[in-house]
């Protein structure tokens, strides 16, 4: 038996694929005609065409509706050109903001690496329980590595590489490159494959083989000229021939400055990859061994814990190989992608959230215009109704609209983003991982959409159903006028969110502001005029003897130099991402629970560098390779507290220290910030040297000619060696506080977008306002107000809005300020000059945004106000 | 302007004889071409919203339905305007021209 109703039932529900005025118009027919076929046809043949029919007909009648709202909505929009303009330029620049943000994040946080799988890939880190103060992330000594490669099974690749700064020697010309030394099953590890020719291979890094070598696409292009058969061609690096075997493809450059923790590099890419090549005896060298950095990948469905539980057995079980005073490394497994990203991913977020909140506030005024205009069009909407439309028909109509607007604004928002993004990436601090490859892609784009899409639903539902809500009678009676006032809640409520939103922004970056301001007054501890430099030399140099013959030659070359007051070298210049620690025995004391930083310096080296000497004397030269010892202040606090330091006795090393000798304390000297400006200066001691390779030079002569003249002095010593990261410590400072620089200087900037935004929008308002008033304002003056009560009428309006979006906003700060708690320096996330300046500020361009309307209102004439009834 | 679509055409032509409401012109179509064109209710209405939206046809008012085979009270009848008629004239004569064109380079049957 058939249901000829049941098909009936089934059709008329299908017909809601229609638009609502079409259904309304012919879905009875509709249903009729099939009725009428249901009695003469078979019903396979009624419901494939039917099913076919609506596949095409119901997407053509919405198509057809949305043209026709379209050109309305075209037309309407050229109607009222500085409305248009308006709402577009803050769709645009809202849009363009957070599409460049997030196309940084895009190529940072959530484009994948350029590596096979870069999910499984793991750092082997090999920390030592006994090494207190001491980063956790170092790499495994060699032979520890060559034994878990070969006794672990949690991973199905482990290998290992070397970052180095390498002398290219091309066409007479040297230049210094990042480069790398690896493993020979580094590339097969990683996962990528060679642009031309070869990576390096597994027989690659037997001692006797390792003189080939792989180039990036980026030294290739700028070194090479692009040449297609550079395969085979031969090189110098460091004084040896290498053979190119391949060339990478573009985005491969692994590891970036940032890549590996506490590794970095001097152009923030590596260009080179040489094989590592340990013999059999290095490989097995408990005693003097090297540590390198270690990849791993993960076999599939072997966790990282799991990984590192059985490394850490190993290792354990290969302690007992080391002398005693190193016995307590283990093993530490960590995802590569979180150890890369790590660091920044935070501020990225917050810079995303933060531009989130201006995109807020810009579809907040967006609304707040076609609220305004909306009401302005309440005539045209009673119309409208009274002519049948139905309240779904406006809405649609209001909302392609608001759409129209928000992906108009979008289209150019990527434009703008485009130019911002190469903006952004000239901003780049240093240290954030494919900073440089921001850029808009396809995601970048469909992210572009989605947010105009948003933007204009949001923008377009209040005043829609606003519009929507009104009666036809009303309409049409007032002339309008009517439908103000729910819609002047609505914006009242618009008004007061962008308000506090953008308090939140305010203070966040004067929290910010005031860190960096708190950052650039730190006493570093040196002059920041020194100009420091380092010298490295190659293989020639292959004795200590040499090396120091060579140091003390160009130490008293610098110290001749006109124009250089005090010269000294040392074995670390601070801010340059290099440290040397050990641990220390104080007498009187007993071992320091902590690590200490150590460093040889020169005689001459604290006055190069500037550091003020608080007490006791400077080394001499008689000083070198006798036991005396200069330490900071933080040291003298932290272990002669109560005493005094000078003549006070330590004794220094790794592991057992009973047969290292005592060494007296001959000066104090000042905290010195060695690894950042933000970080508190630790205890550290300074030894006697005669030489070292990095050197300070007290400028009284421009620093810039002066690097000149020490370029000139090295080359008539050694015409091959270069000068390396030549800075003044100015310089280094500014590179330190970069990146607090780069995130202060852009939210700083939304957060003036955000004000900006939102007095703009409060300005609208209180005019728009006026504007509506004008016979009530016309109604007070005639009957004795003065002018001076109706600019404070206005103007106790907007400050009413203002205050509360203050209120609101200030709330919302204290609740968010803690989530940028560990930017802040100097300053707490509560800090009470924060919370009071920016209320005042708000409140003073708040007035400053309403005193325009305010004015205009007062000079309303009465009788003219009246006159237009 | 365009060219009409062949649906929109076949109604005028189910109208130029006589007014008739959407179930009549389905059938009337599908009569004449031998039930090859059997419109289905979504594109036969969105072809006469358009027809009537171009002033092609108009739908008839209560007065106006014919009473003939029991004209039914719920349906609507449409009818044929003086420019609908003449729009489907020169439809007509258009594909007319395009026919003898193909005849004339041998892609039709029926030469003179």
């Amino acid at each position: 038996m058939d249901w000829p109703r049941a098909h009936a039932r089934l059709f008329r529900a299908l017909l809601y694929c229609y638009p609502a005025e079409f259904r309304h118009e012919y879905g009875g027919e509709m249903e009729r005609l099939f009725e009428d076929r249901l009695r003469e046809e078979p019903r396979w043949r009624l419901w494939r065409d039917a099913v076919a029919d609506l596949a095409f007909s119901a997407p053509r009648e919405h198509a057809s509706l949305l043209a026709s709202d379209l050109r309305y909505a075209a037309r309407t929009l050229a109607a009222a050109p500085a409305f248009a303009a308006m709402a577009l330029l803050i769709t645009a620049l809202g849009i363009g903001a957070t599409v460049s943000v997030f196309s940084v994040v895009n190529a940072v946080l959530l484009r994948s690496l350029p590596y096979g799988h870069p999910g499984r890939l793991v750092y082997l880190f090999s920390p030592n329980r006994n090494f207190q103060g001491v980063p956790e992330e170092l790499g495994p000594n060699i032979p520890d590595f060559y034994d878990w490669q070969r006794l672990s099974h949690g991973f199905s690749q482990m290998t290992l590489l070397r970052p180095a700064q390498l002398n290219l020697v091309e066409g007479g010309e040297s230049a210094r490159v990042d480069g790398a030394f690896v493993a020979g099953n580094f590339f097969r590890t990683l996962e990528v494959r060679a642009w031309l020719g070869r990576t390096i291979g597994d027989g690659d890094d037997r001692p006797g083989h390792e003189l080939v070598a792989v180039i990036s696409g980026a030294l290739w292009r700028s070194r090479f000229g692009s040449d297609p058969r550079i395969v085979g061609r031969r090189i110098q690096l460091n004084r040896r021939l290498y053979t190119i075997v391949g060339v990478m493809p573009e985005e491969f450059g692994y590891p970036f400055d940032g890549d590996i923790p506490y590794e970095s590099s001097a152009t923030g890419r590596t260009d080179v990859w040489l094989p590592a090549a340990y013999t059999a005896a290095e490989k097995a060298d408990r005693v003097n061994f090297e540590s390198a950095d270690a990849i791993g990948r993960l076999r599939d469905g072997v966790p990282a814990p799991a990984a590192e539980a059985e490394l850490a057995a190993i290792e354990k079980n290969l302690q007992p190989r080391y002398a005693a005073m190193w016995r307590g490394f283990s093993a530490m497994v960590r995802p590569v992608v979180e150890t890369i990203i790590g660091p920044v991913e935070k501020m990225l977020w917050l810079l995303l959230g933060a531009i989130g909140i201006v995109l807020l506030i810009a579809v907040a005024n967006v609304a707040n215009l076609l609220l305004a205009r909306a009401a302005g069009r309440g005539h045209e909407m009673g119309i409208r109704t009274a002519l049948g439309a139905g309240r779904g028909r406006l809405v649609r109509q209001m909302l392609t609209e608001s759409l129209l607007v928000s992906l108009v604004g979008g289209a150019l928002g990527v434009a703008l983003a485009y130019a911002a993004v190469r903006v952004l990436t000239r901003l780049n601090p240093g240290g954030i991982p494919r900073f440089d490859s921001a850029g808009v892609d396809g995601r970048v784009l469909l992210v572009a959409l989605a947010l105009s899409i948003g933007a204009g639903l949001a923008a377009g539902m209040a005043p829609a159903l606003a519009a929507s809500r009104a009666s036809v009678n009303e309409l049409l009676k007032s002339g309008g006028t009517r439908i103000a006032g729910p819609m002047h809640r609505g914006r009242f409520a618009l008004i007061v969110a962008e308000v506090a939103l953008s308090v939140v922004l305010v203070t966040a970056s004067t929290l910010l502001i005031r860190s960096y301001l708190a950052l650039t007054a730190v006493q570093p501890g040196f002059s920041p005029a020194t100009l420091t430099f380092q010298v490295r030399l190659d293989d020639r140099y292959s004795t200590p003897a040499l090396q120091a013959g060579f140091e003390r030659r160009f130490l008293e070359k610098l110290k001749s130099l006109a124009g250089a007051g005090a010269v000294g070298a040392s074995s670390s210049t601070p801010l340059s991402k290099h440290e040397s620690v050990t641990f220390a025995e104080i007498r009187g004391f007993g071992r320091a629970p902590s690590a200490i930083e150590n460093y040889s310096v020169t005689p001459d080296y604290r006055k190069a560098l500037g550091v003020p000497l608080l007490a006791g004397r400077d080394f001499d030269a008689r000083d070198t390779g006798t036991p005396v010892v200069i330490v900071n202040r933080e040291f003298a606090q932290a272990y002669f507290a109560g005493r005094n330091p000078l003549g006070g006795e330590i004794r220094s090393g790794v592991g057992d220290l009973s047969a290292a000798p005592w060494l007296r304390v001959v000066g104090v000297i000042a905290g010195i910030r060695h690894n950042a400006l933000d970080e508190p200066s630790l205890p550290l001691i300074w030894q006697p040297a005669d030489e070292a390779d990095r050197f300070a030079l007290e400028c009284r002569a421009p620093a810039g000619v002066l690097a000149g003249r020490a370029r000139a002095a090295l080359r008539s010593l050694d015409p091959v060696l270069t000068l390396d990261d030549v800075r003044t410590m100015r310089q280094r400072m500014g590179e330190s506080s970069a990146r607090r620089r780069f995130q202060t200087t852009l939210l700083t900037g939304f957060a003036a977008l955000a004000v900006a935004l939102a007095l703009s929008g409060l300005y609208a308002l209180m005019a728009f306002s006026v504007r509506q008033r004008r016979q009530e304002i016309g109604v007070r003056i005639a009957l004795g107000a003065s002018r001076g009560r109706v600019v404070g009428m206005i103007l106790s309006q907007g400050l009413r809005m203002t205050a509360w979006g203050l209120v609101i906003g200030l709330a919302a700060s204290f609740a968010a300020t803690r989530l940028i708690a560990a930017w802040l320096f100097g300053v707490r996330a509560t800090d009470p000059v924060s919370f009071a300046a920016v209320p005042l500020f708000v409140a003073a361009v708040a007035c400053c945004a309403c005193i325009a309307p305010a004015w205009n209102a007062a000079r309303i004439r009465p009788m003219e106000a009246l006159r237009q009834e | 302007m365009a060219p009409m679509s062949p649906q929109a055409f076949h109604i005028l032509v189910a109208l130029a004889e006589r007014d008739q409401h959407g179930y009549g012109i389905m059938r009337d179509i599908a009569e004449r071409t031998g039930g090859k064109l059997r419109l289905s209710a979504g594109t036969l209405y969105g072809s006469i919203k358009r027809l009537l939206e171009d002033g092609l046809i108009v739908e008839l008012g209560e007065r106006d339905r014919p009473d003939r085979d029991g004209g039914d009270e719920r349906r609507r009848y449409y009818r044929l305007t003086a420019l609908g008629r003449k729009t489907a004239k020169a439809e007509a004569r258009r594909m007319a021209e395009l026919v003898e064109h193909a005849r004339a380079h041998g892609l039709a049957a029926g030469a003179r």
